[in-house]
């Protein structure tokens, strides 16, 4: 087709978006509330799922062991080493975790979040220092600093390197500033190498450069042969305990957030048609308006793809402005989403925006929008009857008559798809939050409630096991607080992080075998705990001092929930029954019940 | 005329039958008629006769449901549907009761039109549309819109517009239907004159006084020519 039949089309919908912009205004807003959650949807999806900003960072992968039973295991020093040792599959594999640490500086103290990495990190992310070099010294006395905290706290001072500045006791030399925005691996400040057996890797992760060409199949089995050779009993996982690898931003999301997730997307898509078929119908009642001036076209000789052109070219100034429209509004929610969830985005380079990739999106999915809408009525515009319609006496070439049934339609989806953006906008921000996973209940007021995370990083500690008695001196410093009405100390990092990392464990009565299930979540505490959070016993006694300390013979006691005795007691007498729990490796520990207690957590 | 030329018109048993709910309708049967290039011929008869069926049906808009039609030699039973839009847009020119001109485009664009749809380049469309519009002597309203000429200058757009794109026969329906009689005269006028440099044109019309101009008259009475007088 001529450009010039473009250009005649063009400013024919042009006149008429002059000559009645209400309706067009009214479809492109219709259509902008689906396109636009559309573009949030992907924009949002896109900066959560963004691979680690490194070169080939694709290629850069978590090693988790996943126990089929208990969902996500720890990872040991025994299996970082047997793969560092012996794996073909990756170019470079590193371990890293993080703590925070109290910096002194002659400026003063502060908290900064410190990431604990084997020196080969720096070399496998392939990120150069901006000024000096990487630490490498294992023994910890050289650290990288951050872009961010060289520009504030040495007010990007080129004479930092070289300065020592205090890690709570130690004291470190600056041998490297990063550069700027590089936080690896969550939102780190400082850079701090240890050897690859330290303790302080604990609780961290393996990283892997997977080698060019290597699948990520064929590297996860490697994984796992070496970590079953390497492991003969290890406490807690069972043999059938796989390694895997997965990139960063690839959570393995339970449930609720599939659920969710596949919610949004219908809703969202449920949107799109339904403004899609709204403005479908406004362009039919528009071409009815102009049955005449349809059939005038043809009886001048345009052809049929000539006369559809007209009704798509309409179609596509609606579906364009929609969305420009939609990316505002969602620009608009992804600014509302980042500045709501900021602190639920766990990585650094994790960006809700409206970038390029997500203006294509929104231009794109209007295009594919825009024929979907234009083409019923260009096709019912083809097929007006021209000889018929010019036979008319009809004297009216223009005036467009107005269905009311179609306005009202249209005002109820806007009405709707309103109601619907609030909704996925709240789900989105349910998504990122996870309340779920802290369920505080409706009686428990946490206002006055105080929570602190304790972690043994003094290898001493850990080494001679005199963690119970370093925590019962702090719970004692703390009750002896003025105000502080009572403490408790639970194991497990309940507070900050998911239900699912709770250690899961099987349950069984009297001499009854273990099921098969994934077992029920348990939580350490000590007495204090019930009181503290004020938990309202439904039967049974809380926890006393009788209950600590493992005399050798006497159980140990347990609260459960009554969810739990309605799921595996029902109709019994439940205080005081005895059941085992399966400590892994065929290892049981016998417990009584105390007490039952509402759900809680 | 000559022994042996095709006439540009030619129509044999042809008939129209429309079908709606429980009814036939029978608005066209055994029709016979040859025009030739150059003729201007007239169609007479009273209200639902089948005027302006004919007139569909020689102008391509509709589809005779029987008999033969062929335009300049070139039957035109069963061509497609943009072929049809083709052989409108380059054989004939329409010219409506109502003027029907396009509201939103001006008049220059009203008339370069059917040479958009021809996909004519704009420098030769530009000549073309200047000396349709100098024919019919609006040239100074080229960039008004419809709604703000006369009737009798609307129907002179339109009969520009009908002869811009140098059709084979100008098709005429009631042109002087919604005038008065001083701009209905003008328009017969234009429409002799342009007759007098050759054009070919059919043209429906009820007033006697018009019909004088035409070289023939072809009476209709339900969907039958019962009457040819030539004048
Ligand atoms: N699309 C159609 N469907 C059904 N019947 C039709 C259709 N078009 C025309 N007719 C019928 O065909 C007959 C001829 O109609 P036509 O419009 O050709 O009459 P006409 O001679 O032009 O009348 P007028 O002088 O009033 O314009 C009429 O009876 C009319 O009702
Ligand atoms: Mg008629």
């Amino acid at each position: 087709m001529a450009p010039f039949q473009f250009a005649l089309s063009w400013r024919l919908a042009l006149r008429h978006f002059i000559k009645s912009p209400a309706s067009y205004l009214y479809g492109a807003v219709a259509l902008a509330l689906g396109l636009g959650s559309a573009t949030l949807l992907f924009s949002l999806v896109q900066g959560l799922t963004a691979p680690l900003p490194v070169p080939n960072g694709e290629h850069v992968l978590r090693v988790v062991v996943v126990d089929p039973i208990r969902g996500h295991a720890h990872v040991t020093i025994d299996d970082f080493h047997a793969w560092r040792m012996h794996a073909g599959s990756f170019e470079s594999i590193a371990a890293v975790a993080v703590s925070e640490r109290r910096v002194g500086t002659r400026r003063g103290d502060f908290p900064a979040r410190v990431a604990h990495t084997t020196a080969d990190m720096f070399p496998l992310l392939g990120v150069e220092p901006m000024l000096g070099r990487w630490p490498a010294e294992a023994d910890g006395t050289t650290i990288a600093i951050g872009e961010d905290l060289w520009a504030t706290t040495f007010e990007g001072d080129p004479a930092v390197l070289g300065r020592a500045v205090r890690l709570d006791n130690e004291v470190a030399i600056v041998v490297g500033v990063m550069p700027s925005g590089f936080r690896f691996p969550r939102k780190q400040d400082i850079w701090q190498v240890v050897a690859a057996d330290s303790p302080r890797l604990a609780n961290g992760e393996v990283v892997s450069r997977l080698k060019h060409g290597v699948s990520r199949m064929a590297a996860s089995q490697e994984f796992t042969e070496l970590m079953q050779a390497a492991r003969t009993d290890r406490e807690g996982v069972p043999a059938t305990a796989t390694a895997r690898l997965i990139g960063f931003t690839e959570e393995r999301g339970d449930r609720a957030e599939h659920a969710i997730g596949i919610a949004l997307l219908l809703v969202v898509l449920g949107l799109v048609l339904l403004s899609c078929s709204n403005v479908s119908a406004l362009l039919l009642e528009r071409n009815l308006a102009r049955t005449r001036t349809l059939a005038l076209h043809q009886a001048l000789g345009a052809r049929p793809a000539q006369i559809a052109l007209q009704t798509l070219v309409e179609a596509l100034l609606i579906g364009g402005l929609g969305g420009i429209l939609g990316a505002a509004v969602a620009h608009v929610g992804l600014l509302f989403l980042t500045t709501t969830l900021a602190d639920n985005l766990t990585y650094f380079w994790t960006r809700l925006e409206l970038d390029v990739a997500s203006v294509a999106f929104a231009g794109a999915l209007s295009l594919v929008v825009a024929v979907l809408c234009g083409a019923l009525p260009a096709w019912r515009a083809v097929r007006t009857d021209a000889g018929r319609t010019l036979a008319e006496q009809a004297q009216a070439i223009h005036g467009s008559r107005r269905t009311p049934v179609s306005w009202v339609l249209v005002n109820a989806q806007m009405a709707f798809a309103v109601a619907v953006v609030v909704a996925a906008v709240g789900l989105a921000t349910i998504l990122v939050q996870k309340p779920w996973e802290i369920d505080l209940t409706a009686e428990f007021s946490g206002e006055r409630v105080v929570a602190a995370q304790i972690a043994f990083e003094d290898d001493a500690i850990v080494a001679n096991g005199s963690r119970v008695e370093v925590l019962e001196r702090m719970l004692e410093r703390v009750r002896a607080f003025p105000g502080v009405q009572s403490a408790t100390v639970s194991m497990g990092d309940w507070l900050a992080s998911r239900a699912r990392s709770f250690g899961l464990r099987r349950v069984a009565f009297g001499d009854e075998p273990f099921g098969d299930d994934r077992g029920v979540p348990i939580l350490y505490i000590t007495p204090g705990f019930i009181d503290t959070f004020a938990i309202n016993l439904v039967e049974g006694r809380p926890f006393d001092a009788r209950d600590t300390g493992s005399d050798a013979g006497s159980a140990d006691v347990a609260i459960v929930t009554e969810e739990f005795v309605r799921a595996r007691l029902p109709d019994q007498a439940s205080v005081g029954r005895r059941f085992r729990l399966d400590q892994g490796g065929g290892r049981e520990r016998a417990f009584r019940k105390a007490a039952s207690c509402r759900t809680w957590p | 005329m000559a022994e042996g030329v095709q006439p540009l018109i030619q129509l044999s048993d042809l008939g129209k039958v429309f079908y709606t709910e429980e009814l036939e309708t029978h608005a066209l049967s055994g029709v016979h008629l040859d025009i030739d290039r150059g003729e201007f011929v007239s169609i007479a008869g009273p209200s639902g006769c089948g005027k302006s069926t004919l007139l569909s049906i020689i102008g391509l808009l509709d589809t005779a449901t029987a008999g033969e039609y062929q335009l300049d030699g070139e039957p035109v039973q069963g061509l497609s549907v943009g072929d049809r839009a083709r052989i409108r847009n380059e054989a004939i020119g329409f010219i409506f009761q109502a003027f029907n001109l396009i509201g939103d485009l001006t008049v220059y664009e009203n008339v370069e039109l059917p040479l958009v749809y021809r996909d004519m380049r704009g420098s030769e469309r530009k000549t073309r549309v200047q000396a349709a519009l100098e024919r019919v002597g609006m040239v100074h309203r080229e960039k008004h819109f419809p709604a703000q000429l006369s009737g009798g200058q609307q129907q002179r757009v339109a009969v520009a517009r009908a002869i811009v794109g140098e059709p084979l026969i100008l098709l005429a329906d009631e042109p002087t239907g919604n005038l008065d009689s001083t701009n209905g005269k003008a328009v017969m006028d234009l429409l002799g004159e342009l007759h007098d440099d050759g054009a070919t044109v059919c043209m429906v019309t009820h007033d006697p006084r018009y019909a004088d101009l035409a070289e023939r008259t072809v009476h209709l009475f339900d969907g039958r020519i019962v009457d040819e007088e030539s004048g």
